[in-house]
């Protein structure tokens, strides 16, 4: 997982450049990631890990660096596993019109 | 006329223990802030500038940053703000056009790019290793305490340049525009007024100060003696929704790409703002069903759609917050000392319903590009400067923007405006945003491309889906020949769709689409 994380941030952000990127380096102190940069990234990780991340989650706890977000996917994954009704059930109703 | 500089205007007569900048870690006061410009206007004298003398400042929002910017401008020389995210190439390329020999700059930018310092006198917020081949290297906090009292400023010819805001180049190369000491004072004073800002005003600044529309939140609340809370997290936006709760800002500025996220992204709709008194969108066309958001969102606070331009120092028009309904997509009329008007090819007023050009005068409209003859006469005619935008006027002449005049294509015949089409895309509740371009076509002339960036991750069948929308929504003649799905649209450092590259997408396809990961 932690690698493949870091291969999505490396080819889409660094241009390919693997030295450039720390698995604990803050994306917003490096400034590699924008604020759509970060909406790109939500939407890999929920299509490869099948998970679902609410506005709310979208904090530099859960997502600012790859070990970061390792951590952040592990416990999505254990919380929807105890809890059948996973926590995309809990998400708000799409305001969309 | 000699006169007061920006730095004094923005800094003298205030009280010196008033809060003037919020950061994460801490808070700057007046005081400390003018003893901060005061110590970067020491170092300048001291690197032997002579008042015109260009100096390029690179980084963040910090207080690094508004320190260079008004030291530089207490000294009378020349700032020269870019992105800090720009390329090694961009950044020598900048220095280069403005021949600055003095560059403050970030430490992670200063690293990054030593390449290009060589021949510079560098100072950086905090000590890097010695760049090689530079004429001399401090960092901030070894500069010498305060020798510029704050009542020291150069007096300057008000025509006299205080920067060069390089464009964004969203549509071609950058071009320095010259903004003067005068520029800057009229146009803050103009906002100031329609804005009603007082000292009470505290200013969310999630814009970078290097561009002009985030420089003018810094002009417009030092100058009235508020204060300006500076968040550099907006790829985070409930961290910054969070912030503005916690320091009862009762202000935000920004794009309509802030406002998207913030309204389809985030937790906005569902937060009150108890202090908030309120949002100012600029720096592009906000599409009206999201000012329609926006206003349910925010119902009883103020709401300024407002248009300018880099060429005006920053802006030009709003719309006063209690017409926002019934001029819904318009950009209102000429701010405080603004004559806007929207003239045919001949010069003169257009009617209700005509298209033309908008043209601006007043003492907000730059003095032309840096070292730009030709582009200046083009763009800068007899003291007016010619916009570029394509509008109409209603029947009480406010103004409703077209296009870019640049951004029509001309399908089998019919001009096409891009921004309507995209207008009609983002009312498609599958799509973020889209951006719709120009391409050459054998029978048609020219045809439409669509980019679009799909809401969620379920993008098979999206491009027959928009297809088949746009069969329902548009006219033969501006259905799209091809649609591109993207991850997200490419975007200068303010925000704005890089066109550019987008018309290029055959040629260098750079972009990665959404099926390249899915």
């Amino acid at each position: 997982m932690l690698q493949t994380i870091r291969r999505f941030v490396i080819d889409n952000y660094l241009f390919g450049e693997e030295g450039q990127l720390g698995d604990e380096d803050s994306f917003m102190e490096t400034g590699i990631i924008d604020s759509t940069g970060i909406l790109e990234l939500v939407r890999f990780l929920e299509t490869t890990y099948g998970i679902k991340v609410t506005d709310e989650e979208l904090i530099p706890d859960n997502l600012d660096s790859v070990s970061k977000i390792v951590s952040f996917i592990l416990a999505k994954q254990s919380d929807s596993q105890q809890t059948p009704h996973d926590c995309s059930s809990r998400l708000p109703e799409e305001t969309r019109p | 006329m000699m006169g007061k500089n920006v730095a004094h205007h923005l800094l003298s007569g205030k009280d010196p223990d008033r809060t003037a900048l919020s950061f994460l870690q801490s808070t700057v006061s007046y005081g400390d802030l003018a003893a901060q410009a005061g110590r970067i206007a020491a170092y300048l004298l001291r690197c032997h500038a002579r008042p015109g003398d260009r100096v390029l400042l690179v980084g963040d929002n910090s207080l690094f940053w508004v320190a260079c910017y008004l030291g530089t401008l207490q000294t009378g020389l020349i700032t020269v703000p870019i992105p800090a995210n720009s390329s090694e190439r961009n950044l020598s390329s900048i220095l280069r056009m403005s021949g600055a020999k003095i560059v403050c700059a970030q430490a992670s930018v200063a690293t990054t790019h030593a390449g290009a310092l060589s021949g510079t006198h560098l100072i950086t917020d905090r000590i890097i290793p010695p760049i090689p081949q530079v004429l001399s290297q401090l960092d901030f906090a070894s500069l010498p305490s305060p020798q510029f009292p704050v009542s020291d400023y150069a007096t300057v010819n008000h025509d006299k340049l205080a920067a060069l805001f390089f464009t964004s180049g969203s549509t071609g190369q950058p071009r320095g525009v010259m903004i003067t000491h005068a520029n800057i004072i009229a146009n803050t004073e103009s906002i100031i007024s329609c804005l009603s800002l007082s000292e009470d005003d505290r200013m969310m600044a999630v814009l970078p100060f290097h561009y002009c529309y985030g420089a003018s939140l810094l002009h417009t609340h030092l100058s009235v003696g508020g204060e300006v809370v500076v968040d550099n997290r907006f790829m985070y936006p409930e961290t910054v929704l969070q912030r503005m709760i916690d320091t009862q800002c009762t202000g935000f500025a920004g794009t309509p790409s802030h406002f998207q996220i913030l309204l389809r992204k985030s937790s906005f709709k569902r937060k009150q703002f108890p202090s908030l008194r309120h949002v100012q969108q600029a720096g592009g066309h906000l599409a009206p069903i999201f000012v329609r958001e926006l206003k349910e969102t925010l119902p009883d606070k103020k709401i300024y759609i407002m248009y300018g331009q880099t060429e005006a120092t920053a802006r030009l028009s709003y719309l006063p917050p209690e017409m926002l309904e019934a001029k819904l997509g318009s950009i209102g009329k000429g701010m405080p000392g603004v004559t806007l008007r929207v003239v045919d090819k001949q010069g003169r007023d257009v009617r209700p319903g005509e298209i033309g050009e908008i043209v601006a005068e007043g003492p907000n409209v730059a003095k032309g590009y840096w070292q730009e003859r030709k582009e200046t006469m083009d763009v800068f005619r007899n003291g007016s400067l010619y916009t570029g935008d394509l509008a109409q006027v209603d029947e009480d002449r406010f103004i409703y923007i077209v296009d870019r005049a640049k951004d029509f294509v001309k399908c089998r015949g019919e001009k096409v405006s891009c921004r309507q089409i995209e207008e009609v895309l983002l009312e498609c509740s599958e799509i973020v945003e889209t951006a719709v371009v120009g391409i050459p076509d054998d029978v048609l002339g020219e045809a439409l491309k669509v980019f679009a960036v799909p809401r969620n991750k379920h993008v098979d069948g999206f491009e027959e889906r928009i297809a088949s929308y746009c069969r329902t929504r548009l006219p033969l003649h501006q259905l799209p020949k091809q649609i591109v799905v993207l991850r997200s649209l490419p975007k200068n450092s303010a925000g704005k769709v890089m066109k550019s590259i987008l018309k290029r997408h055959d040629t260098a396809p750079l972009l990665p689409t959404i099926h390249d990961h899915i």
